[in-house]
């Protein structure tokens, strides 16, 4: 019966078409040389970010950008970009208004409220030095950045409340400790090789860096972050080539938990002890390594519910040669990987980068989208530009390729790194954000003649006012649907907030629950779909807004 | 590679002295004689494809393979199609992980000889594991048809369709791998890995034990694995104990690979104390990169030399000889034996060693300069002189060596 339904609300393609230009996004996004990459900080790429920084109720856009290592003229050099959304799928460049026209070696960025004004505020990883900038609300922001431990590579982040206080605190990864001097180049005398060809070097054979964990303390008035690395377990495991943050509470144990995806290297899970410190326990827990037990370049990250048990699972995405990783979470504090049986296991031929869940067609499980290209522009063995990646979820543990029936948009080849998922045009539907290297932005509107949906906007009050780390349950049906507000993830990137839950055929959600950060369950009654609805801790419902409004 | 047969068989009449000499010292386990013949043969016949062959095989035998690899790669020169050459080429590349340099030589060679099940499934190996699934399952089937209990290509085409998902091809194919070669871990591991990818624990946990157990006893995803099989069993302590064996020998793998390169660094490091002027400790850091290398040659070769400018002369010796039984063919190393012995005063294994690299590097004017004297000490005076003459004639502008070959020469 169930199949029948599913079948009945599949849709023929195209399922995205791209709108970026049309929908002004113009920049090139810049990250070394476009057709030699010589060291490793031109191939990362940079990140991207949806957010509504001025509370309309839209979707803006925050793109990172990095550099040339030659440099550019003074005034022509790239900068990050904030692009207002201006409510007819078209965006406007707010860079220097907002004061967040920044040059220099941008890689990633994550957004949350860290101050509880109620406004989203944004973190930009750089190869140099990070910035914090504190949203004042009135369509500027501020650079508040902590003194930092100096320059390092910061890649991907994410706020979390990982003590429960109410406040958020920052984690940050680190990739290489890198040394431009005194790294080899690929036509110099020392260089490396990939498959009998010579390459830029790393990142295995460069030193490694630590990540790090900011605590929020700030006051009234005064923002404050200090550097708990070291006390909170997070160097414990020592260096390591870090990329990609995701915050989950994996085990159910009402404590945030982190997990880092790692180049070349065991990826990290961070357990949450509840006493302000972290325990390493991805070997353990089975999400450090491939199913082989072999060491993965680790890159993007995202975290749903895929097979509708309640429980968080994770996805990665890897090298190369390799597949992505689907870590099926056991429910015990363990996961299995769940690749080939879920149908993963079908192209190794790609290098992932950006990963997200995105219950694409409205039907209530969560489809996985991933965004790929190569990182050695010139090499004959593989695409630098590669095709992207939809795979559907059949709702049984299996997923699809469903890449060319989506569309030119998911099949357009390009070297794609960063991926963000939010409605921005508020139909109801998830569209993508990709950054795409030395490239234009690649805006996905997502077209699918889908099912119904039902979008939260959590809102936390004696917790973090973005509501990181709230879980929201909606029962539909006989299932119920689970998914949390989280930070960062995906690669280098940060989705929206908002939680978008499809609901297939049904028009209504029976019963709606939020778990609040610090434990606090919320129950909702019955809520329609076609809305957005904002839920504020405590209060219950306190707005909703008809999709296309 | 057993070529030797057929080369003996395919010899060229006219320069077929040369080879005749060149088997003859192989046979006898004269690696250093067997290379000068050999090559006096292809001198005589440069297309003489079963003298490369036999140096192919020389090198081979002692683990230099770079120089096994040149010899085979002229081999596939004159003849394109060679199959021992193809063959023995492509198991070189494979053995150093070097898939993409294998795969035009095995795709030649299931060509050149389509009814070799080897060739098969090496190609399908490379196939799959570059991502090339159709081509990969095709070649495996193809080798399985010849010999359908081959096992590569029972557990390569059971792991390549297990990976696939597709268990219920898979896993008759690993099942019989196990059967026909019980020996081998792989068999054990991949089918072991099978079923704790369908969650049949228990029988992945017998499987995976028996891989722990023989050869597989020190291959760290065996027991990452087995720590799987445990964990669907709920066993945690016995999944703790295989983890922590997984870790110690994950350790151990990259412990070994960080010796090396600091070896590297060491060796680096060296060079730069040479020529500072820094020889002792240059030599200790030597000393420290052998421990990491102690099979490479020219490591071996850095030693013998530092040691003998230090006059650490029964050291120099044992280094540079080391040097040579892994290298025969290198002219250098048998230079400085020569030099070590003339600084011994063991003037007949000197002149030996110094007429080997003379023959190997007829070009080298030192060489016969320092055979020139070591044949003057020996009172050989005519032939000293005709060794100070070539050296001359090699290097007209040195003034040593001519004022050598005046001193030699018998006064008047």
């Amino acid at each position: 019966m169930r199949a029948m339904l599913l079948l009945a609300l599949a849709s023929a393609g195209p399922y995205f078409v791209e709108e970026g230009q049309r929908a002004g996004l113009n920049d090139i996004f810049v990250c070394g040389d476009e057709h030699q990459k010589n060291y490793i900080v031109e191939t990362l790429g940079t990140g991207v970010a949806f957010l509504d920084f001025d509370n309309d109720g839209l979707l803006d856009i925050f793109a990172v950008t990095a550099s040339k290592l030659e440099g550019f003229a003074a005034g022509k050099e790239p900068i990050n970009r904030l692009y207002r959304n201006k409510g007819d799928r078209t965006f406007e460049d707010v860079t220097k208004k907002a004061g967040v026209a920044k040059a220099g070696w941008g890689q990633g960025v994550c957004t949350g409220d860290i101050d509880n004004d109620g406004f989203v505020d944004l973190y930009v990883t750089y190869w140099g030095a990070d910035v914090m900038y504190r949203n004042r609300g009135d369509g500027t922001f501020e650079d508040v950045t902590p003194p930092s431990k100096g320059p390092h590579w910061g890649t991907g982040c994410a706020f979390v409340d990982f003590d429960r206080d109410g406040k958020l605190d920052l984690m940050v990864a680190s990739y290489v400790d890198f040394d431009l001097k005194n790294t080899p180049r690929p036509d110099g005398p020392k260089a490396c090789q990939w498959k009998d060809e010579k390459v830029m070097c790393g990142p295995q054979g460069l030193r490694p860096a630590l990540n790090q964990l900011w605590h929020n303390e700030s006051t009234p008035g005064r923002v404050r972050f200090v550097d708990v690395s070291k006390k909170a377990g997070i160097e414990a495991p020592g260096p390591r080539y870090g990329l990609s943050v995701t915050t989950l509470d994996y085990d159910h144990d009402g404590w945030p938990d982190i997990y880092v995806a790692v180049d070349s290297q065991a990826s990290l899970l961070y357990h949450n002890k509840h006493d302000g410190t972290f325990e390493e326990t991805a070997l353990e827990s089975g999400v450090a390594l491939s199913e082989d037990g072999r060491e993965q370049a680790g890159m993007g990250t995202a975290v749903a519910d895929y097979d509708g048990d309640g429980w968080p699972d994770l996805v990665k995405t890897n090298f190369i040669d390799d597949l992505p990783n689907l870590y099926r979470n056991n429910r015990d504090g363990s996961f299995s990987e769940a690749t080939v049986q879920a149908g993963l296991g079908l192209h190794s031929q790609f290098l992932g980068w950006g990963a997200a869940f995105v219950d694409y067609d409205n039907d209530g499980w969560p489809d996985i989208f991933l965004v790929n290209g190569h990182v050695y522009p010139g090499v004959k063995s593989g695409d630098y530009r590669q095709q992207r990646l939809l795979y559907r979820n059949g709702g049984l543990g299996k997923f699809s390729d469903l890449s060319k029936e989506a569309g030119a948009a998911v099949m357009e080849k390009s070297s794609a790194r960063g991926l963000a998922v939010g409605d921005y045009d508020n139909d109801g539907r998830a569209d993508l954000l990709i950054s795409n290297m030395n490239d234009r932005l690649s805006l996905l509107h997502n077209t699918a003649t889908a099912g119904q949906s039902l979008t939260l906007r959590l809102i936390g009050q004696k917790t973090n006012r973005s509501g990181i780390g709230a879980v929201a349950r909606l029962r539909v049906g006989q299932r119920t649907l689970t998914a949390e507000v989280r930070s960062g993830s995906t690669f280098l990137s940060q989705s929206d907030f908002r939680l978008q839950f499809g609901l297939g055929a049904s028009t209504e959600a029976q019963a709606v629950e939020v778990q609040w950060p610090g434990g606090a369950l919320e129950t909702i009654g019955v809520l329609k779909a076609g809305q957005i609805v904002t839920i504020t801790e405590g209060k219950g419902v306190t707005g909703v807004t008809r999709y296309g409004k | 590679m057993n070529l030797l047969l057929l080369a003996m068989a395919l010899a060229a009449p006219d320069c077929g002295k040369h080879f005749a000499a060149g088997m003859d010292a192989y046979q006898r386990k004269n690696p250093a004689e067997a290379l000068i013949a050999l090559r006096a043969a292809i001198q005589c016949d440069p297309k003489m494809v079963q003298a490369h062959l036999v140096i192919a095989n020389l090198h081979a035998e002692r683990g230099n393979g770079a120089e096994a690899l040149g010899a085979l790669l002229e081999v596939l020169r004159i003849e394109p199609n060679n199959v021992l050459a193809l063959r023995a080429g492509s198991n070189l590349y494979l053995r150093n992980g070097l898939h993409t340099k294998a795969l035009p030589l095995l795709e030649t060679l299931v060509v050149a000889a389509p009814d070799s099940v080897d060739a098969h499934a090496d190609l399908a190996g490379v196939y799959a594991a570059g991502g090339k699934r159709e081509a990969a399952e095709k070649g495996f089937r193809r080798a399985l048809e010849l010999q359908p209990d081959y096992f590569p290509a029972l557990a390569g085409l059971g792991n390549l369709l297990a990976r696939a998902g597709d268990n219920d091809a898979a896993m008759p194919l690993l099942r019989r791998a196990v059967q026909v070669l019980p020996a081998a871990y792989e068999g054990h591991f991949l089918l072991g890995s099978a079923l704790n990818r369908l969650g049949q624990f228990d029988e992945a946990r017998a499987e995976l034990e028996l891989a722990s157990t023989s050869s597989g006893q020190n291959e760290p995803q065996v027991f990452y694995q087995l720590a799987r099989a445990f964990g669907g069993l709920s066993m945690a302590p016995e999944r703790k104990a295989a983890l922590a064996k997984f870790s110690a020998l994950t350790k151990q793998e990259k412990d070994n690979i960080e010796l090396q390169r600091k070896a590297a660094a060491w060796i680096d490091e060296a060079r730069l104390l040479l020529q500072a002027g820094d020889l002792e400790t240059a030599a200790a850091r030597l000393e420290l990169a052998r421990e990491a290398k102690p099979n490479d040659p020219t490591l071996l070769f850095r030693l013998a030399g530092l040691n003998f400018d230090l006059q650490r002369i029964d050291v120099a010796r044992e280094y540079v000889q080391a040097a040579i039984s892994i290298s025969p063919a290198t002219w250098l190393y048998h230079y400085l034996l020569g030099l070590v012995e003339q600084n011994a005063n063991r003037l007949t294994d000197a002149r030996a060693s110094l007429e080997v690299a003379a023959k190997l590097q007829p070009t080298e004017a030192p060489v016969f300069n320092a055979l020139g004297q070591v044949l003057l000490a020996q009172g050989e005076r005519a032939e000293a002189v005709a060794a100070f003459e070539t050296a001359v004639k090699l290097a007209p502008a040195d003034p040593a060596f001519r004022q050598n070959l005046e001193s030699a020469k018998p006064r008047r």
